[in-house]
């Protein structure tokens, strides 16, 4: 039984290129435990929630405490706190870099006495469940290269994402809702975003993300149109299933039995997907922790039940993007907005999903491409100054899955700007999230144009100090 | 200055390779130039002796400055100096003869070569006993050879562990593999010897080495167990360090007192030490094959129809025959005929994952007696305090999720507190009150209670 993981391997069922497996695909019966079918190692979670507040929120203003930048609001940033670090082109030719102070003011909470900002409150408030982890640091001063990096460990598009790599390796551990899930909410403000950080690169393409949309309705066309019922809708897929039999067998092209598996998706969808988004379940106590924006699809607190329901669901990976953190300009106005959209929906989800017992084998992860300069972008006198971007150092969190709970990990220096002890890469960021999950990244790879390919390229180290 | 020095003398070691090799090739010409084919080679000599002579006399300079150090005393050390020096004067003795007193030189070079190679053999020797202590060469050889030798025999191989001495079978061979390069009797560092006992017990330049019954301020203990990048961290200079195992087995060696000449058996031992010295022992099979050896192995068949069943199976890890099951197709009622086709498999069950599958107490009496489970999640059905008691028998149960079954209640749970594994139970939703929590929290040491999250809301126009 080796192989109950390699498992059902032996099991024809498990290669999803035998004709075998595709008849299991095409009958409907998919066993659908990814390649690895269990963990290289004793997973500590089953499952991963990744918010990605994409713009890139200020560590200085929510995570990083420093009480040495409003004790200098105003005066130069130290030339040798800056050095050498690449600055974007918006501010790197500014003649002077004043220290704009933390916008709001800092305490610190529960057991840990963790600091966070009164900016995020009710995360602060179950900060007793985080684990921060204040080093991440990038090599990407730009949005779409450090999304592309932080999600598929390259910054071009064209690799798979972590969600993907999970999926192949791991599959879903319910049949009738798509292994990863990707919701967004809140409008881009010209930060691009694509889906190829939630694609599938050369991996098999139903292991991509599939996006649920901002809406009451999260996938379209779902429902059977009128005068087409259930068992009409079967016998057509059934004859399509045979036709598609008969293709891959002549040209064995994988993409036959993607396709056909998503066209099998879809009908399962039918059903599940109304029963997720239907949330007239919920008792009101449990909506009101979440926060008033629940009622209103496609907001980041309906993403955030919506992902607790799908949760316990057994969804394998889902990605919730928070948009609109790009606080070039005017972020005293706009930064306080955000933070109140996202602090109690993800404090909530944490909350909710501890009380069900599913916080233990979930990891929740909550950050950032990047930071934002300590220093001020324009002019610091001016109502609408912002921050730019900073990829030295920024702060994210994780709970649940194994982590340890009331942490914090690594530390920056007096202007949250440099790494000073435990630097984290994101590619040891994507390698301890696939450690979690039981997977070793330098395991998992896929051979694609005469090479082998893995998440973590050649790089990428399991932070063991923050597991529990 | 003298740290300058030390530096340049550490390039000893890699200098001195230079005048063996002049040596060998000039002696290999110096034996073809006889031939009159290869004659011409004897207006090469002059040079070759010059660069041979030279290096030795950079070498022994290094040498000397090495030595200055003062970690190496004893026999080997001097007698590695006095033949390094007389390889020195000896070829330079050559070189001018070469140079100088060509018919002198074809009379004595038969016997100068002879001598040459003895004397650079002998500095070589001595030269390995420092480094690589002096019984580095003769450690596997045939026992006869190590009698030759004037060395104890080689210890027999342990195949108990109850007969393995805790010195010299465990701890001793540990520092000698990894320490005795630089605290054996001819080089010691920080004034340190490791190869006896009593050698070890005398300390070093810090003072005592070890402290009978206390690893914690023992100074062997300490210097092995810092971070790696620390300056006092030993092994030094890269060398490879001790396993964590190692560490253990050492810090347990000092805080009971330094046994040795004794057995195991008479000891008494904890089964985690046990353990770890079966390991070092090499008398156990590695921890995966322990844990893969802790569930029986399930047949694939088997596998296969609990998948007909309807049930999703995965391994606890690939490296495992531990079995997480849970319910192919979410939101679909259980039947006893999935729960009975369970109980073939049921040694091997680590996780059962019943969530919202209209568990009912009936159902759950078939999982009576499944004394492997780790993790059960029965969350959201509908069970009573009555089938509860199934639950009690389960030895290895550590979580227990039971939210959302409002017929439990605090009688039912009251019986989970004799439970000695379950370390996390799940009570929100259920009718178990908060001194039915209270009381069972007092009855149950390091149980962690979950109910409903507590979360303060606040008024969402605060700032």
């Amino acid at each position: 039984m080796q192989k109950m993981g390699v498992g059902a391997a032996s099991i024809p069922l498990l290669d999803p290129l035998s004709p075998a497996a595709l008849a299991q695909q095409l009958s409907g019966s998919v066993l659908n435990t990814g390649v690895l079918g269990s963990g290289h190692i004793q997973p500590r979670a089953k499952r991963v929630i990744c918010m990605h507040m994409l713009g890139a929120i200020s560590h200085v203003d929510t995570f990083d405490y420093k009480p040495k930048l409003a004790e200098m609001h105003g005066q130069d940033i130290p030339p040798s706190v800056r050095e050498t670090q690449r600055l974007s082109t918006m501010s790197g030719g500014q003649s002077a870099f004043p220290i704009l102070g933390p916008l709001a003011e800092f305490r610190q909470h529960g057991n840990s006495g963790a600091w966070v900002s009164d900016l995020l409150p009710h995360i602060g408030s179950i900060s007793d469940e985080l684990c921060f982890i204040k080093s991440v640091h990038t090599e990407h001063v730009n949005h779409d290269p450090a999304s592309k990096f932080l999600h598929t460990g390259f910054q071009i598009a064209g690799r798979p994402s972590a969600g993907a790599w999970v999926s192949y390796a791991l599959g879903s551990d319910n049949q009738d809702l798509p292994n990863f899930i990707v919701m967004n909410s809140g409008i881009s403000s010209g930060v691009p975003q694509d889906s190829a950080i939630w694609g599938t690169g050369f991996l098999p393409s139903h292991h991509q993300g599939v996006q649920f949309r901002a809406a009451s309705d999260p996938v379209l066309y779902v429902n059977d149109p009128q005068g087409m019922d259930r068992e009409n809708r079967r016998n057509m897929l059934d004859a399509m299933s045979a036709l598609a039999q008969d293709q891959y067998q002549d040209s064995l092209d994988a993409e036959v039995i993607s396709r056909l598996s998503q066209y099998e998706m879809a009908y399962r969808m039918q059903e599940s997907v109304p029963e997720v988004a239907d949330i007239s379940d919920e008792p009101d106590y449990i909506l009101n922790m979440y926060g008033p924006d629940v009622h209103t699809p496609g907001t980041f607190a309906r993403n955030c039940l919506t992902a607790r329901r799908l949760c316990e669901r057994g969804v394998k990976f889902q990605t919730l993007f928070g948009m609109g953190w790009d606080h070039h300009l005017a972020i005293r106005q706009s930064l306080p907005v955000r933070c109140r959209e996202i602090d109690q929906p993800a404090a909530a989800l944490v909350m909710d999903l501890k009380q069900r017992g599913l916080l233990e084998d979930t990891l929740v992860m909550f950050g950032s491409e990047f930071g934002r300069t300590p220093f001020a972008q324009g002019d610091i006198d001016n109502f609408i100054v912002g921050r730019d971007h900073h990829g030295g150092c920024f702060t994210w969190w994780f709970a649940g899955g194994g982590v340890k709970p009331g942490f914090s990990y690594g530390q920056t220096d007096d202007f949250a700007y440099n790494v000073v002890e435990n630097p984290v890469h994101i590619h040891d960021l994507n390698a301890t999230l696939m450690h979690i999950l039981g997977i070793d990244h330098k395991q998992l790879t896929f051979r694609f144009q005469g090479r082998d390919f893995r998440l973590t390229d050649v790089h990428g180290k399991v932070i063991s100090d923050i597991l529990a | 200055m003298t740290e300058f020095i030390y530096f340049l003398g550490r390039f000893h070691v890699l200098v001195l390779h230079l005048p063996i090799g002049m040596l060998l090739l000039t002696i290999v010409l110096d034996f073809m130039s006889r031939s009159a084919r290869h004659h011409y080679l004897m207006q090469a000599l002059p040079l070759c002796w010059a660069a041979t002579a030279l290096s030795a006399v950079f070498t022994v300079v290094l040498g000397m400055m090495h030595f200055s150090e003062g970690d190496f005393a004893g026999p080997s050390a001097s007698a590695h100096r006095n033949y390094g020096i007389s390889v020195a004067v000896v070829s330079l003795a050559v070189w001018f003869m070469a140079a100088k007193l060509p018919a002198l030189y074809q009379q004595m070079r038969l016997y100068s070569n002879v001598l040459l190679i003895a004397l650079v053999t002998m500095t070589g020797h001595y030269g390995g006993n420092l480094t690589h202590g002096s019984t580095y060469l003769v450690e596997y050889a045939p026992q006869s050879i190590r009698a030759l030798a004037g060395l104890d025999p080689r210890r027999t191989e342990v195949t108990d562990i109850t007969l393995a001495d805790p010195w010299h079978d465990i701890v001793h061979p540990m520092l000698m593999a990894r320490c005795s390069s630089c605290h054996n009797n001819d080089k010691q560092s920080g004034e340190l010897n490791m190869s006896t006992l009593e050698s070890l017990l005398a300390g070093g330049k810090s003072g005592v080495s070890v402290i009978s019954g206390d690893a914690d301020n023992s100074e062997l203990y300490l210097r092995i167990s810092l971070p790696e990048t620390h300056d006092d961290f030993m092994p030094a200079e890269g060398k490879t360090p001790l396993s964590d195992s190692q560490r253990e087995i050492i810090r347990w060696w000092i805080d009971i007192g330094l046994p040795a000449d004794t057995l195991l058996a008479d000891l008494s031992l904890t089964s985690a030490i046990t353990s770890v010295l079966a390991i070092e022992l090499g008398l156990a099979d590695s921890g995966i094959q322990q844990m893969r050896q802790s569930f029986p192995p399930v047949a694939d068949e088997t596998i296969a129809q609990l998948i007909n069943q309807g049930w999703q199976v995965r391994a606890l890890s690939r490296e495992s025959n531990g079995m997480i099951v849970s319910l192919l197709s979410k939101g679909q009622p259980v039947t006893a005929q999935m729960l009975e086709a369970l109980r073939i498999v049921s040694e091997s069950l680590v996780e059962i994952n019943l969530a919202s599958t209209g568990m009912t107490d009936e159902l759950l009496s078939l999982l009576a007696g499944f004394n492997t489970l780790q993790t059960l999640n029965l969350s959201n059905n509908s069970l009573s305090d009555k089938s509860l008691a199934v639950l009690y028998s389960m030895a290895s149960l550590h979580t227990l999720n039971l939210y959302g079954n409002p017929q439990i209640t605090d009688g039912g749970i009251s019986g989970l507190s004799d439970m000695e594994n379950l370390s996390t139970i799940y009570l929100w939703g259920t009718g178990v009150t908060q001194d039915g929590m209270k009381g069972l929290m007092a009855e149950s040491a390091g149980l962690m209670i979950h109910g409903q999250s507590e979360m303060v809301l606040l008024d969402s126009s605060v700032e």
